[in-house]
């Protein structure tokens, strides 16, 4: 149960963080026109794709005794893999949300300007009219993340008690020859997988 | 004096140029009809009276100040266009009238005065807390209506408001304008095919034709 709890709070704080800064960027890039846009939608694009092990590698340098933010003491704690999982989730965040936010209708914004509303409100109300796509955006990001093994390996050691997630715990068990756990661990993240599309489905269908 | 004044302005679309206005000047605290055929350019040049769009090349001026990109937004804030087909928001109909006082930084009691005076101006008073996509067309365009009229704006923009109603709406938003106008010393632009709702408004026709505008009838 502790393995579901952590991988739990792990992948749902990642998220978090990187809808934070992904969903307004997703909105900006979205609606601004600005020299370099096709670039930017390019590389968040690529970003999608992104391999968990070269995200774990790039942070492993940054947090690593030797790297940058190594006084942090992060490298193989919880915050770690959050950090991690972020960068992960952050491109398939800001992806989708201009995937929704360029869905909405033309005259959302023309009416939002018309009625005196700012850039940060335009925002807001983009957001919240397009709120079915930004939320899908999310629960991509939370499955991208929940379901990871490299970074939560990397940067996480894979501690148990402490840094063991369901992913790790389920690639340790398979390595050890205990390929029921491994599978029962699987049909756990599989249920935490169906729980959470379904409080979505259930979300969506009380929002009008 | 006037409201706006327009020198040499070309709006430009997909590199290629849909309307060009050498000279034209809209008075203050009257209503001016656009009269033209579909795709003469009314619409376009709405917008670019709600300063939602720029012109490619050109001079506007609002109540005397030149419009540039730093005081557009600023500017905005005192035009209201109200779209063929108007746009609601994702919830109530007081919800949709509160929206533009928010954006205002209107304060919450003057903002809960406001909605219901627009409410009863247009006659929702009593659908205040249906979701707005609830309403029908009539209804939706009126509830658009009371969401301008709510902000008092100094210049008001219709683009053809009873083209996409019945005819029992249609008199009902005619009425409401025509209330409106007789109580307010606003500046309104209406693109409208209908002439008779031009005239019992007491409006200067506009002609836009082929791209450009020319005065008179």
């Amino acid at each position: 149960m502790g393995i579901v709890w952590t991988s739990l709070w792990i992948a749902a704080t990642a998220t978090a963080l990187a809808a934070l800064i992904g969903v307004p960027a997703g909105v900006l890039v979205a609606l601004a026109r600005f020299r370099g846009r096709g670039a930017v939608l390019l590389g968040l694009n690529t970003l999608m794709a992104l391999p968990t092990v070269v995200v774990g590698l790039f942070v492993y340098g940054l947090i690593s005794r030797q790297g940058p933010l190594g006084e942090w003491g992060l490298l193989f704690t919880p915050a770690g893999i959050v950090l991690g999982e972020c960068i992960l989730a952050l491109p398939i965040i800001a992806n989708l949300t201009v995937t929704a936010v360029t869905a909405l209708d033309p005259r959302l914004l023309a009416t939002c300007r018309t009625l005196g509303g700012g850039p940060a409100r335009v925002g807001l109300a983009v957001v919240l009219e397009g709120r079915h796509g930004v939320l899908a955006a999310l629960v991509a990001g939370f499955g991208r993340v929940v379901a990871e093994v490299g970074v939560a390996m990397m940067l996480g050691g894979n501690i148990r008690w402490y840094t063991r997630t369901m992913t790790t715990a389920i690639a340790l068990e398979t390595s050890k020859g205990e390929f029921v756990l491994g599978l029962a661990l699987g049909l756990a993240l599989l249920g935490v997988a169906f729980a959470v599309n379904a409080a979505l489905f259930t979300l969506r269908g009380r929002t009008p | 004096m006037n409201a706006y004044t327009l020198h040499d302005i070309r709006i430009g679309h997909d590199g290629r140029t849909v309307l060009t206005i050498p000279e034209l000047a809209i008075p203050a605290g009257a209503v001016t009809a656009l009269l033209g055929e579909n795709g003469a350019g009314k619409s376009t040049l709405l917008h670019l009276l709600a300063l939602l769009t720029a012109p490619a090349h050109g001079r506007l001026t609002l109540f005397g100040e030149a419009v540039t990109a730093r005081n557009r937004a600023r500017l905005r804030k005192g035009v209201s266009l109200l779209l063929q087909t108007p746009y609601l928001f994702n919830r109530s109909v007081a919800g949709n009238v509160a929206w533009g006082l928010k954006a205002h930084g209107m304060g919450r009691a003057e903002r809960g005065e406001r909605v219901r005076e627009a409410l009863a101006w247009t006659g929702l008073e009593k659908l205040a807390e249906r979701p707005a996509h609830a309403l029908s067309g009539g209804e939706a365009q009126r509830l658009a209506l009371a969401r301008l009229l709510a902000l008092r704006p100094r210049v008001v923009l219709l683009d053809e408001p009873t083209a996409h109603v019945d005819a029992a709406s249609r008199a009902r938003i005619e009425a409401i304008l025509e209330n409106w106008v007789r109580e307010h010393q606003a500046t309104v632009l209406l693109a409208t095919h209908d002439a008779p709702l031009a005239e019992r408004l007491g409006a200067r026709p506009l002609r836009v034709a082929d791209g450009t505008t020319l005065s008179g009838p």
